[in-house]
């Protein structure tokens, strides 16, 4: 009796796949794209500092040492006379540089090895995991200045450093995440079909369980630059006369009293850069959590 | 008398329940599954009926290949599934076909529809991408879908939709058997019904087998051919569908039958559900004797001592598990409720 | 014709325990507003057990949590309509007075009794603070009478139980639990919404039993959302169904699933895979729910599905039209010019 075919009710408002939503998501949430633009705009200036930059930032002018702001120097000049503006986009490249390297390495190693311990479990969970605890049980940031008061100061090492107390965080995330998605019954249902366990991981673990891991880069990312300032602010970053912004900080705090400007701009950029990534990661937490996805 | 398709032999499972942070002991056992055997004809539905902790899910997974049986057989199409290796085993796995309970956690939201229904083509290489873009735009129209559908999310489906979509990627490979885990409980009335009557269109086209995993007594009447019911992970009664409607013989099955609520309520005036006493026990202390004596309504003192085995009746292929089916069916016994 | 309330006899005001009056109640999300509830009423006697009957996106569940005031605000809102308990208007009350009809005079049981009972407390403190809440019983004798509460429910050896964690239980028993915290303070309305859904098919039995107990004893109407047609049949006393937000069919149980009068009921009733028939296929009802944020005002929402539709159907919203004695269905079939009708 009941003669007409079934339609199916279209929907076009939900009809766009996941990462459209997320970054309608997101682009609703107002810090989050302020911060999304703050670090598109670092990471132009790093790109394009040899274009942009109006100086050199090694030449030396000892005329202008330690002036202020002017129409030619915008932001001034340091005690040697150095473009304050064109030594901060310079600089941008160290920090975003050590920010990129160390957040994909580690990030890419903690997805590896979290996937493996929590997939596997048993003895290769064990055996992944108390290498974890060994690093997580040092204090990071003098984890890093005594591997690189070892190996000695430069940029490499401060990434390598950087990476060796940045890995573990992710991995234990990426376990985590892994023990929860495995048991997913999606999972159970490409194991039925005879699914072998590295298409199990590639196609079901790892797409699922890497969202809260991207969340934890991007917050890492400000992390790292925050590191990297500090190390090379104690000198064992970026070796003179090359910039960077903790190096920056380092010099200006020299002149404090005469030029504070030289301190404050490269110590602003930090913090501004550092806030931008710490609440991107926020924003992209909310878009990439399904229960506020309505 | 053909071949079956699949033969499950005296299948166990126990899980053992650790303790310890280090060493880890075992402290005790749940014997979800005491020896289990039965049979499923090509062409042919069977239904595992019980409740929570009868151990039907545990049997499914066994017969399945997702979980290894502590001891016993599962012979599928002849050759013991567990010891097959490589290629064998890899047709083997092609040959049967899952459908799991909540279709919202078996399909992988982040898939498109098109990669969960091919998913089982691409594990096993087979087919080039066009042929499988094709054969996805088969299967969605022969489940009741559009082939449109193969570019959508699964958040774009109701619940009735996503089970039709499991139900075209466990037929991708072209299954001899779809192992069917309570497929329509999650499911509103009148999805449940479609996805019943597809599932039913399905075995009539391509005469492929069904075990069916189910509590729901009315689904399982219009569906399967045979019926097993299980009690705590064994079985207490076997019976073609037919006759296990017309006349049950374990007080269990009894009861769980009366349970059903038919939505008439002058049927349930004249036929009032009959309330078991009590809960099912839990596995870790299984009663003595016959497992179902705790709430029986029968219960004489052999119940407690010795366990009866699965031994047949009058009928043909009708067996039960109760040593005094026969005077309970001509009332000799008075039910205490 | 806006759909606007057409006061039914069986609906007066004062005479029930509860009386919905038109209530809307909508979802304001980010994707349009929803419908969920959309002008239902129906009132609940004393001493009666409702049943409230629908599929997922019927709005049964909203409509009992606007009756506890209890909706997930944002996004959800009642717009329109009164809901009268004893005659007062639940909707206009302040939050501090609803409060304290909440769990006194008005109670709740939600379908997962794991997730509503706190994990980290003893059951029978559980019970026995709720006790304190309403009687004002020092800690003592409210556990006492939490166990002896426990025993009334059907909870064997309630004394052992009381000490136990809610992991400890079985659903069942957990459920049981719930029941009691609900009748704990002997309220005049229950609302239980899917409370057998995730039990066995045998504590189901034994549950429901246990809800028709608590009527006859204690006098406590009943209002009863479930999916299941069965349950409905075997402890309402009358039935209201919904379709999408919008009430389809009211009436005595008897006379709704015996004699069932909407196009809707119907199909459904049909739909049910039932133990006392046949094997083979079942009649199912064309088409989908329909999505809430896309729905003409205008029109019966079921017509796309309906087999006996007419062009009437798409552009009038049918009224509820009296069937039987106290029976009514929502369909332009029972119009008188409906023959003539297009």
């Amino acid at each position: 009796m009941f003669s007409r075919e079934p339609k199916l009710v279209e929907d076009s408002e939900s009809a766009r796949p996941l990462r459209y939503e997320v970054l309608a998501i997101l682009s609703r949430d107002r810090i989050a794209l302020v911060a999304l633009l703050v670090v598109i705009a670092a990471t132009v200036v790093a790109l394009l500092a040899p274009y942009i930059a109006p100086f050199d930032p090694t030449q030396q002018q000892l005329a202008g040492s330690l002036k202020g702001p002017s129409s030619i120097h915008l932001l001034g000049q340091d005690e040697l006379g150095r473009d304050l503006l064109s030594r901060l986009m310079y600089g941008a490249r160290v920090s975003l540089l050590v920010g990129a390297s160390v957040v994909g390495v580690s990030l890419l190693i903690g997805v590896f090895l979290g996937a493996l311990a929590g997939y596997y479990g048993g003895k290769v969970d064990s055996a992944i995991m108390r290498i974890v605890d060994v690093f997580l049980s040092f204090p990071g940031i003098i984890l890093a200045v005594g591997a690189v008061a070892v190996v000695g100061p430069g940029l490499e090492n401060v990434i390598i450093a950087l990476i060796l107390i940045n890995w573990p965080g992710y991995t234990r995330v990426m376990r985590g995440e892994t023990l929860r998605v495995k048991e997913n019954v999606y999972v159970l249902a490409s194991r039925g079909m005879g699914a072998s366990d590295s298409w199990i991981m590639r196609k079901h673990i790892i797409p699922s369980a890497i969202s809260p891991v991207v969340v934890l880069a991007t917050i890492g990312f400000g992390w790292a630059v925050l590191a990297e300032a500090g190390l090379s602010f104690l000198g064992l970053g970026v070796q003179p006369p090359a910039p960077s912004w903790g190096g920056m900080v380092s010099e200006g705090l020299e002149y404090v009293l005469i030029a504070p400007l030289m301190a404050l701009f490269p110590g602003l950029t930090i913090a501004i850069t550092v806030w931008a990534f710490n609440m991107l990661g926020d924003g992209l937490r909310d878009a990439l959590d399904p229960s506020l996805r309505i | 008398m053909t071949e079956p398709l699949l033969e499950a032999v005296d299948l166990s499972k126990i899980f053992p329940v650790r303790k310890g942070l280090v060493f880890k002991k075992t402290v005790a056992e749940i014997k979800a599954v005491n020896h289990v055997s039965f049979t499923i004809g090509r062409n042919e539905t069977v239904a595992l009926v019980g409740e929570s902790g009868s151990g039907k899910t545990t049997i499914a997974r066994m017969v399945g290949r997702l979980l290894r049986p502590t001891s016993g057989r599962v012979l599928f199409d002849g050759s013991d599934a567990w010891k097959l290796k490589g290629d064998e085993l890899k047709n083997m796995r092609r040959k049967i076909g899952f459908v799991f309970q909540d279709p919202f956690a078996s399909l992988n939201p982040r898939m498109r529809v098109r990669d969960v229904v091919s998913e089982p083509l691409a594990i096993h290489h087979l087919m080039t991408k066009k042929e499988r873009e094709e054969r996805v735009r088969d299967l969605l129209v022969r489940v009741g879908l559009s082939k449109d559908d193969a570019t959508k999310f699964p958040h774009q489906f109701s619940g009735g939709q996503l089970q039709r979509i499991a139900i075209a990627r466990a037929l991708a490979l072209e299954p001899s058997l779809i192992i069917a885990d309570e497929p329509v409980s999650s499911l509103d009335v009148s999805a449940q019904a479609k996805i019943m009557n597809l599932m039913h269109q399905i075995q009539q086209d391509l005469g492929i087998s069904y075990l069916m995993i189910s509590h729901d007594l009315g689904v399982v009447r219009h569906v399967s051919h045979a019926v097993f019911v299980l009690y705590l992970g064994t079985i207490a009664e076997v019976a073609p569908a037919d006759e296990f409607f017309q006349r049950t013989l374990h007080p269990y099955s009894k009861a769980l039958l009366s349970a059903v609520l038919v939505p008439d309520p002058e049927v349930l005036q004249k036929r009032p559900p009959q309330l078991l006493k009590g809960e099912i026990p839990s596995p870790l202390n299984l009663p003595q004797g016959c497992k179902f004596n705790t709430r029986c309504p029968f219960m004489q003192p052999k119940c407690k001592e010795e366990e009866p085995p699965l031994a047949p009746t009058d009928s043909p292929e009708h067996t039960t598990a109760c040593f005094y089916w026969e005077p309970i069916e001509k009332g000799e016994i008075v039910p205490r409720f | 014709m806006n759909g606007v309330l057409k006061v039914v006899d069986h609906n007066r005001p004062g005479g029930a325990l509860l009386s919905l009056e038109n209530l809307r109640t909508h979802l304001f999300t980010s994707k349009g507003v929803v419908k969920a509830v959309d002008g239902v009423s129906f009132e609940i006697k004393a001493h009666e057990i409702m049943g409230l009957v629908g599929e997922s996106g019927s709005g049964k569940t909203m409509t009992g949590l606007s009756i506890m005031r209890l909706l997930p605000s944002p996004p959800a809102r009642i717009v329109d309509g009164r809901i009268l308990f004893n005659g007062e208007d639940l909707t206009k009350m302040p939050d501090d007075e609803i409060r304290k009809i909440r769990g006194s005079k008005i109670s709740m049981v939600f379908q997962d009794p794991l997730t509503s009972l706190n994990p980290l407390i003893r059951v029978g403190k559980q019970v026995s603070e709720v006790i304190q809440i309403h009687s004002g019983l020092p800690s003592e004798p409210a556990l006492g009478k939490a166990i002896e509460i426990l025993e009334q429910v059907g909870i064997p050896e309630a004394g052992t139980v009381a000490s136990q964690y809610p992991f400890e239980l079985s659903g069942g028993m957990r459920q049981r639990v719930m029941i009691a915290m609900a009748v704990a303070s002997r309220p005049e309305l229950l609302i239980a919404d899917e409370p057998t859904t995730n039990l066995d098919t045998t504590i189901q039995a034994q549950v429901l039993s246990l809800l028709r107990q608590i009527r006859d004893s204690q006098g406590t109407s009943i209002l009863l959302i479930t999916h299941n047609l069965g349950i409905v049949a075997w402890i309402c006393d009358r039935v209201a169904v919904l379709y999408a937000g919008r009430l389809a069919e009211i009436g005595p149980t008897n006379a709704v699933l015996r004699n069932p009068s909407h196009p809707y009921t119907q199909a459904l009733l049909r739909s049910v895979p039932r133990t006392d028939s046949e094997r083979g296929k079942l009649e199912t009802i064309p088409g989908e729910v329909p999505r809430l944020t896309r729905l003409p005002i205008n029109d019966c929402h079921f017509h796309p599905r309906c087999p006996h539709a007419k062009s009437v159907c798409q552009s009038e919203q049918p009224d509820l039209i009296q069937i039987g004695k106290d029976h009514f269905a929502s369909c332009f079939i029972y119009s008188k010019d409906w023959e003539r009708t297009k």
